[in-house]
């Protein structure tokens, strides 16, 4: 067997891939830039030693805030709740898409895979522009002089939908609200925090349709009923809005208690351990979640993510997960996050009955390029009984460092991995460079016990510290996996992130 | 149709890790690109399906670029990226992508979703 070089390559395998070797010849460009090539820390300055128990003040840590331990649980009021105003007589016109074979979407019934069939994004011709949607409102006047009308969008087969919508012109005072097959109430947004949601993309990079583009809520069935509502004194002539796609959800995302046959369960990897086997980490397993989150060109991702304490115990619902997972708030206004997504004992089958999943979205606080830290905050309080993580944000854990990473590799149930932290480093421009702790915005990480896949993209590392788990970083990623058990993972690191800005929200008195 | 293109992290990952450079004791000093090569549908809009086994085949094959496209197709995935066993990639899962690891000896030795 050849033996790797840099980057792996091999002559033989030069030879064979072309491609490769001019990859690994930038490679060894980039390490003679970089320096890259010497030992571990490559003669940069020893890192400090772990950081002594008693070496712990309190204005450098966030303790975790346990709802299960409270005796007002977590559950905040859901916002959004709205009701109709639509007149139950009044017409509805009905947008009718095509079957998803007839929409040449390659279907694939067969029963010998796993398919993942998850969001697929599809056109809404009939409504795509504000002259064709407004061609099927019918306006109702209501007594107080406000107008409603509504249109109802189904796509058969669907377990559940998005609609997603183009605001351009939408009066102070207006209400979009969405309803699905066996809803009992509505969900509402306004044309106020539609604007801030506009601004907020705007802010964060988006422009022309991305930063107008809405993603509803997740709406239950294959009907979705889209009412709007406009003030007394408006014109719904004036209105500005189309429906030019939707995300077709053939799997039933919104809707507990967990499937047993979700394709993510048993997708992981076997070297990878159940959390639910380490019961001195159950308190934060409870404060991690899965994330679904949705780009603006329509394809779909998971990754993982953690609900963090602030200095208030606010139970505000603060959510660090990777910046490269979650990098603009077009991304954070389509998250989706599932709760207690794990089995209900140690390498059991059943998955815990509290298994929820949260829809509404999140705003994007803060994205930390150095560490590839991202800090949201979701628009719903996450179900009754999660833990709110305490993080560490004091002097450097240290090379050698026990640490827990505990995360949703492969979209799949709650897993657990431990190892121990190696190194520092840098990571910018395609690039990673060896740093010394007081350089190095990155902790690297070998791995005792378990590893991460895709999936676990910005789950916490935790260390312990006087006894106590709190966050000291979040997964960027790796060369880690059960077939490569020796490979590193890199997370960034959370003093870096929260000096960067999350104090602002975390520390926030 | 298919659009081959070398792998850049950038448009995903800001500060996005790639690919393996080994160091005599294993560890990481630099890095380029994560996958060395992907190929993506351009017909829009992204399906967001993966369907690893249905390209099973090709595991045991010898890597070569063509062999990219035929497990993007059969998996009816939006996108195929090659990696090798000891790629640094970020860690987030994308729906729609198919994955072919590549072992040192040019053989491919896993195929799978995310």
């Amino acid at each position: 067997m050849p033996t790797a070089g840099w980057c792996g390559c091999t002559v033989a395998e030069r030879a064979r891939r072309p491609v490769r070797h001019l990859l690994c010849a930038a490679a060894v460009a980039l390490l003679a830039l970089t320096g890259c090539g010497g030992d571990d820390d490559g003669g940069a300055p020893p890192p400090p030693a772990p950081v002594p128990d008693s070496a712990l003040p309190a204005n450098q840590r966030i303790e975790t805030l346990d709802t299960a331990q409270l005796k007002i649980g977590a559950t905040a009021a859901v916002a959004g709740r709205a009701v109709s105003r639509l007149p139950a007589a009044a017409e509805v016109a009905r947008v009718t898409l095509p079957p998803l074979l007839q929409a040449k979407q390659r279907e694939a019934d067969d029963d010998d895979g796993q398919p993942l069939r998850v969001g697929i994004a599809r056109a809404v011709d009939a409504a795509a522009t504000p002259e064709a949607l407004a061609g099927l409102l019918h306006w109702q006047l209501l007594p107080d002089g406000a107008w409603v009308a509504a249109v109802d969008v189904v796509a058969d087969g669907a377990q559940a939908l998005r609609l997603g919508l183009l605001v351009q012109q939408l009066p102070d005072g207006a209400w979009l609200r969405f309803r699905g097959a066996g809803d009992i109430g509505m969900v509402g947004v306004s044309a106020a925090e539609l604007a801030q949601r506009r601004e907020r993309s705007v802010r964060a990079g988006a422009d022309g349709e991305a930063a107008r583009l809405y993603w509803s809520p997740v709406i239950a069935g294959s009907v979705a009923r889209l009412e709007l509502e406009l003030p007394a004194g408006a014109d719904p002539a004036q209105l500005g809005l189309a429906l030019p796609r939707l995300s077709h959800f053939s799997q039933a995302l919104a809707q507990a208690p967990a499937k047993a046959d979700d394709p993510s369960v048993g997708a992981a990897g076997t070297c990878n351990q159940d959390v639910m086997c380490r019961p001195d980490w159950e308190v934060q397993s409870r404060a991690v979640a899965r994330v679904f989150f949705t780009r603006s060109d329509g394809s779909s991702y998971l990754c993982s993510g953690t609900l963090l304490n602030d200095v208030r115990g606010s139970q505000a619902p603060f959510f660090l997960t990777a910046g490269h997972c979650i990098a603009s708030q077009v991304e954070a206004s389509s998250v989706l996050t599932h709760w207690f997504f794990r089995t209900a004992s140690c390498n059991g089958t059943a998955i815990d009955g509290r298994e929820t999943v949260l829809d509404g979205g999140a705003d994007l606080l803060l994205a930390d390029r150095a560490s590839d830290s991202a800090l949201l905050r979701l628009r719903r309080a996450p179900p009754a009984g999660v833990a709110y993580a305490g993080s560490y944000f004091g002097q450097d854990v240290g090379v050698a460092a026990p640490v827990v990473g505990i995360h949703h590799p492969a979209g799949d149930l709650q897993k657990v991995s431990v190892g121990t932290v190696s190194g520092h480093a840098n990571c910018e421009n395609n690039t990673c460079r060896v740093a010394s702790a007081n350089d190095g915005h990155v902790l690297r990480v070998h791995w005792n016990a378990g590893t991460t896949e895709p999936g676990s993209s910005g789950s916490a590392l935790f260390a312990t510290l006087q006894g106590r788990h709190y966050v000291v970083g979040s997964l960027n990623g790796g060369d880690a996996s059960c077939k490569n058990p020796d490979g590193v993972d890199y997370y960034g690191r959370f003093d870096r992130a929260f000096n960067a800005g999350m104090r602002d929200w975390l520390a926030a008195q | 149709m298919l659009v081959w293109m070398f792998r850049s992290m950038g448009a995903l990952a800001p500060a996005a890790l790639v690919a393996a450079c080994n160091s005599a004791a294993g560890m990481a000093q630099g890095a380029v690109a994560a996958s060395d090569v992907q190929v993506e549908r351009s017909d829009a809009p992204p399906r967001n399906r993966c369907d690893a086994s249905a390209a099973a085949a090709a595991v045991g094959a010898s890597w070569e670029p063509a062999l990219l496209g035929r497990v993007l197709a059969d998996a009816g995935a939006d996108e195929a990226r090659m990696l090798h066993e000891d790629s640094l990639i970020t860690k987030e899962y994308k729906q729609g992508r198919v994955n072919v690891v590549v072992d040192a000896d040019g053989r491919v030795v896993r195929v799978y979703c995310g």
